[in-house]
């Protein structure tokens, strides 16, 4: 009950923080429907001159519009400032608060979301109001609760990711070209650029177990499309697996931590 | 112009020495810039091949367009991105003072002066596929065309470049013009495809306003021999230049330091 009080005194900060950079986040979304609206673009040129993808126009078209917000709610930008606050020391006054600093990145990432949603929500809609003859939406319903459960789910598969990411500061002086790395497997793996289903059919049966898929593919497939419930049963696996990592990986760090100039 | 390219040198030098320092780093940029290419052949690769008998466009020739792209914005990446993205910091911290007391010429010194050698592995991998590429789809190696192909790809550097230039020069007129950059840099990405994927307005729009299609989809399109004559490129980005020149002497008086 206090960890909920304190959380909503943070989220309600961070909401008023991210309210000062609006124009910057509002810019920031601007990229994010570019590269999807890049590949619908293409997407819908290539099958008005007959190509043939294996899914659906409908579904094509639904899943590219929907993506960048399906991708910007889970997201999470937590490892740089967690890994500047190992390296510079900043850490200290979270240890020593009754607070945990992840219950502030945890309000640090919903107050973004939420400034983030308001800005993207219209964009996405010129988006789907331009292609509205093949986007299709189920109706509101027990897909849609689902959908949000894996979407949180996601969510909390990110941030963890972001925490192991931020804890190799505990023992490296630079983790960005790692953090690198990870965006640039996420956006091919996580779907966020074109659906899994897209990809040749050798690769599909890795891609349907690989992670990054329940980061932003799964969510969408859970509603616009018809994933099994063994695929569920797998977003919790790796939903466990990234969490564990996540803890044992700062305690681990913690150990080794030895604050700025100390 | 030699007192230019001597500074330009000494720029380079401090850049490799710099990226020797972190020597691991460095590897691991190098190595994330060539998986950004290789990595990015993906979704082309998925389009062209579920489409090839439509529209034309084989996997080798996507391999050229993709190869030129990732040879083209390795350049861009190591010599010109490095610069652009730290004008907004100049302007917001009022850094801009440090280069505009030195003898040389502000704007030049600001889009050359930060380099980041390791982006030119992507240079590197990126001509080695689109040679592959050529010669799979048994494209005519003739010097013409290449020479040709690669005016194409200045024209699209520079044009980028300048298209870029611009919208970072919006810092001087707005506070939160940072990331401006990610635009600019999703923009680019359309590059990647071949033209004939995007509908006719947006191919117009990619060869002369947001030049993405002339760092890699035109350069592809002249080594078949068919694409159009250089001189509309040549005269367009002469205009973007004037007009970029013009811009920065139009913002940098709006610039009041930090002070």
């Amino acid at each position: 009950m206090r960890l909920a009080r304190v959380l909503r005194i943070l989220v309600i900060r961070e909401v008023t923080i991210m309210l000062h950079y609006r124009w910057w986040l509002a810019m920031l979304q601007l990229s994010n429907i570019v590269a999807p609206a890049i590949s619908l673009l293409v997407w819908r040129g290539a099958i008005a001159q007959g190509s043939t993808p294996p899914v659906t126009e409908t579904f094509l078209t639904t899943y590219l519009v929907l993506v960048s917000v399906v991708a910007m709610l889970p997201s999470s930008w937590t490892s740089g400032f967690l890994a500047d606050s190992i390296r510079l020391g900043g850490l200290s006054s979270w240890l020593v608060r009754p607070c945990s600093t992840h219950l502030n990145g945890i309000a640090n990432n919903i107050g973004e979301k939420v400034v983030k949603l308001v800005l993207l929500v219209p964009l996405v809609a010129v988006l789907g109001i331009i292609f509205r003859t093949e986007v299709e939406l189920p109706p509101l319903g027990l897909r849609w609760l689902v959908f949000a459960v894996s979407l949180l789910m996601a969510g909390a598969m990110t941030f963890s990711l972001d925490i192991v990411i931020g804890s190799l500061a505990f023992w490296f002086e630079d983790v960005t070209a790692v953090n690198r790395l990870r965006y640039l497997l996420a956006r091919i793996l996580s779907g966020s650029l074109i659906p899994l289903a897209l990809f040749p059919a050798a690769v599909i049966p890795f891609l349907n177990a690989q992670p990054f898929r329940f980061m932003v593919s799964f969510p969408l497939e859970v509603l616009i499309g018809h994933p099994s419930g063994q695929a569920f049963a797998l977003q919790v696996g790796w939903f466990a697996t990234f969490v564990g990592t996540a803890v044992v990986s700062w305690r681990l760090g913690l150990r080794s931590y030895q604050g700025a100039g100390a | 112009m030699k007192r230019y390219a001597r500074l330009w040198w000494s720029c380079l030098r401090q850049a490799i020495r710099r990226d020797l320092q972190f020597r691991s780093q460095t590897l691991i940029n190098a190595v994330a810039s060539i998986a950004e290419l290789v990595l990015g052949l993906i979704p082309v690769l998925i389009l062209t091949g579920t489409s090839a008998a439509a529209v034309a466009w084989n996997g080798p020739r996507t391999l050229v367009v993709v190869g030129i792209y990732g040879a083209c914005t390795g350049l861009m990446d190591c010599f010109v991105a490095p610069n652009l993205r730290r004008i907004d910091g100049y302007v917001r911290k009022g850094e801009l003072d440090l280069i505009l007391i030195r003898p040389v010429n502000a704007q030049l010194f600001a889009t050359l002066r930060w380099m980041e050698p390791a982006e030119l592995g992507r240079v590197v991998t990126g001509l080695g596929l689109a040679v592959a590429g050529a010669h799979a789809a048994h494209l005519p190696f003739e010097a013409g065309l290449v020479i040709r192909a690669a005016i194409w790809t200045a024209i699209g550097f520079a044009g980028f470049s300048v298209l870029w230039a611009n919208l970072v020069y919006l810092a001087f007129w707005f506070e939160s013009a940072e990331p401006i950059n990610e635009v600019a840099l999703q923009v680019r990405e359309a590059g990647r495809y071949p033209l004939t994927y995007f509908p006719r307005s947006v191919q117009f729009v990619l060869a002369t306003v947001v030049p993405a299609g002339l760092i890699a989809a035109v350069p592809a399109k002249a080594l078949t021999g068919t694409a159009t004559t250089l001189t509309t490129g040549l005269l367009l980005l002469i205009a973007g230049i004037a007009l970029t020149i013009l811009h920065w002497e139009v913002a940098s008086r709006r610039y009041s330091s930090a002070s």
